[in-house]
């Protein structure tokens, strides 16, 4: 008879590991061993469905569903009823969707709804004007929140893919929104140059973060360096759009901006100075 | 009249569900599959023809069982089921989902039979612990009579010759109802272990000899259900974080003997213990005193009208009557969140030690009764025994963790009781 050294339990003949702690038995192979208590199951039947709370929210959300779609009907008499019938089914849909989706994840489920709003905001517009108009931007707006909000959680590993694809997304989004009216006029005149100057200021900071000698960053830090790259894109935008020729509007953002990479600077670098604005130096 | 007869012997069409049974269809779902099992474990081999004959016998004795759940327009209800039941091989896991499996033929157990097991996986909207008991033992002398055994009278079971009695299809709860009394305290939020989700259930099972458990319990001073549980409550506090929720267990009781009533229908009801370790850290001694005195108060027969009047009140209730079925459905779900699961850590069942004569207990084994833990409470705890042995079977829902029942035993060998375990997870 088998003993567990660590739970001091007795187990079944011929089990290999206690179940309770996972510990390694000796077998005797000298011992036949007896048939398990629990015999290996044949086909096992794993349980399926939706879990109660699931259940419940999505009986409810139903009953509502249709109680909204009936209160509708009887109530509005004008020929756009069809509208708010619509948007109803479309909710009801979008939750079925979100409560049957096996093995729910969030990537999961934020695509499908970005596919189905994408679809119904195509079918409105269809239906009401005959021809997409309206729906365009609103489609590519919600292509941008999967690019941002859904697709960098599963890129999480590998940190410069996020990256990339967030830059890529954003130029790729500029592009599409320029290309409304059939022709790109301001994307690759302004847009481009915009987000590359944002991404290159990003990666210059984040770089001058990562050295070395500079020390722990504090939350004013991040703050004043994006208040940085804000101005200087506000000011490079206007500076692309003008034709590279002269600044017009923008000279003050240059200013701003310059004096707050040159402050900012100063009180990465420059101890003393540094110690008025952190408490951590302070008391040195 | 006949439909709306509560005390109708007979299934005729149309069976209302008894009181405490009227919660579960709803709220069936995955990780709450409302089903529990009873088997026995015999030293003799199992013939499968005479065991499915001992059940036609016996589903002819007891048409109660031989029926099926419906979903009427207001309620849920009982209807006789004209198929024959299947004898399945003892390959399923216990307890797995019964409702709407075709293989089950829309009854409402299922019957397994090993080389030398005869097991029964109850939905529970048929009947509790104590009629399941009862179902399987006369199953059981159903079959060694059919097999020419010579048994004489057996307690406590149905015998295939005996008539129908009224009180079998009774459902005991809606005599106890007082309109007049008030509702039950309300139970605070339970702490709940939280752990990674299996998409099946595991079932471990600890099998001791009662004369060494007694020796313990008598040191104590306390009844094998009050110490179980007190040690439960000692485990569950010490895997505890810094939540600190009370810690709230709960016991199903059987009313048929705290009030002299039977039935083959459901007729318990839970009492739950608690100790809040924000009061401080309490010795076993103190969790012991506290888990008698609590269930003491709440086994009182004043407290057990209030409980069982609040619930027969639901049913009563106009608008609750009158509401059609798929309306009322998500709510009982929700009520069954908030006056149910979130108010215990666990459960412990103790279906009790069996006695039976000796020509029926000498064939008999192994007694063991598996309850199925749920979602929030993903661990739970089955107590049955007989010939001198008690088996304590853990269920639960938990991928990779057995911290509960790892701790629970490695008490019982600290304390110098033999324990040998057999568990599913391989």
């Amino acid at each position: 008879m088998p003993y567990c050294v660590k739970c001091g339990v007795k187990l079944e003949d011929g089990v290999e590991r206690c179940p309770l702690c996972g510990t390694k038995v000796l077998i005797d192979e000298k011992i036949k061993p007896e048939p398990p208590f629990f015999p290996i199951e044949k086909n096992e039947k794993l349980e399926s469905g939706m879990g109660k709370q699931r259940k419940a929210i999505f009986e409810v959300s139903l009953l509502l569903s249709i109680i909204a779609e009936a209160v509708i009907a009887l109530s509005v008499s004008s020929s756009f009823v069809w509208f708010p019938l619509l948007c109803v089914f479309y909710a009801e849909i979008a939750f079925i969707v979100a409560f049957t989706i096996p093995r729910p994840t969030y990537f999961k489920i934020a695509s499908w709804e970005a596919i189905l709003l994408m679809g119904f905001l195509v079918g409105l517009d269809y239906l009401m004007n005959k021809d997409m108009t309206w729906s365009y931007i609103a489609c590519i707006s919600v292509w941008l929140y999967w690019v941002v909000g859904v697709l960098p959680f599963i890129l999480t590993k590998k940190k410069i893919f996020m990256f990339i694809e967030l830059i890529l997304g954003l130029l790729v989004f500029l592009v599409l929104l320029d290309y409304d009216d059939g022709l790109l006029s301001w994307s690759f005149v302004v847009g481009v140059p915009v987000v590359l100057c944002i991404t290159v200021l990003s990666l210059a900071f984040i770089g001058l973060l990562r050295l070395p000698s500079t020390p722990k960053p504090r939350m004013t830090d991040y703050v004043y360096l994006i208040f940085i790259i804000v101005c200087f894109s506000i000011g490079f935008g206007d500076f692309a759009s003008t034709g590279y020729s002269k600044i017009t509007w923008s000279r003050a953002f240059w200013f701003v901006g310059i004096a707050f990479l040159i402050y900012e600077i100063v009180v990465l670098f420059a101890k003393n100075i540094r110690r008025f604005f952190y408490s951590e130096n302070r008391h040195e | 009249m006949k439909f709306f007869d509560r005390d109708c012997s007979v299934p005729e069409g149309f069976f209302p569900l008894d009181n405490a049974s009227i919660i579960y269809p709803p709220t069936e779902a995955k990780y709450n599959t409302q089903v529990f099992r009873m088997s026995i474990d015999l030293n003799i081999k199992i013939d499968r023809v005479v065991l499915h004959e001992a059940l036609m016998d016996l589903l002819k004795r007891m048409p109660y069982f031989n029926v099926c759940l419906r979903e009427g327009f207001f309620w849920y209800y009982l209807s006789p089921n004209k198929k024959t039941p299947t004898i399945f091989d003892d390959d399923i896991r216990p307890c797995t989902r019964i409702r709407k499996q075709k293989e089950l033929k829309n009854f409402l157990f299922r019957v397994c039979a090993g080389e030398n097991r005869i097991a029964i996986d109850f939905y529970h909207c048929l009947t509790d612990g104590g009629g399941g008991q009862t179902f399987l033992l006369s199953l059981f002398v159903r079959y060694l009579e059919l097999k020419k055994y010579n048994i004489n009278k057996v307690p406590g079971i149905i015998r295939c010759n005996e008539k129908i009695q009224p009180w079998e299809t009774k459902d005991q709860f809606q005599s106890y109802f007082d309109r007049n009394l008030p509702a039950p305290d309300s139970v605070k939020k339970a702490f709940h272990y939280k752990g990674i989700l299996a998409e099946r259930a595991y079932f471990t099972s600890g099998s001791i000899e009662i004369e060494n458990l007694k020796k313990l319990t008598k040191h104590f001073g306390y009844t094998i259900t009050e110490f179980l549980a007190a040690l439960l409550i000692k485990v569950f506090l010490e895997t505890e974080g810094k939540e600190k929720k009370p810690v709230q267990i709960s016991i199903p009781i059987s009313l048929r003997k705290l009030t002299g009533k039977n039935t083959m229908r459901n007729f318990s009801m839970f009492v739950i213990v608690s100790i809040n370790p924000r009061l401080g850290k309490y010795t076993f001694e103190e969790i012991l005193s506290v888990v008698r005195l609590q269930m003491m108060l709440q086994t009182e027969k004043h407290e057990i009208k209030r409980f069982i009047s609040r619930n027969v009140s639901g049913e009563r209730n106009l608008i609750v009557k009158t509401v059609p079925n798929f309306l009322k459905k998500p709510f009982f779900k929700i009520i069954s969140d908030v006056l149910g699961e979130t108010q215990y850590t666990t459960t412990i069942s103790n279906i009790g030690l069996v006695n039976l004569p000796d020509e029926v207990s000498s064939f008999i084994e192994r007694y063991d009764f598996f309850l199925t833990p749920n979602q929030k409470n993903p661990v739970s705890m089955a107590v049955s025994g007989i010939n001198g042995k008690l088996f304590i079977n853990f269920s639960s829902y938990l991928k990779n963790d057995t911290l509960v029942e790892k701790k629970f035993f490695r008490y019982l060998v600290d304390w110098g009781v033999e324990v040998k375990v057999h568990s599913n997870r391989r």
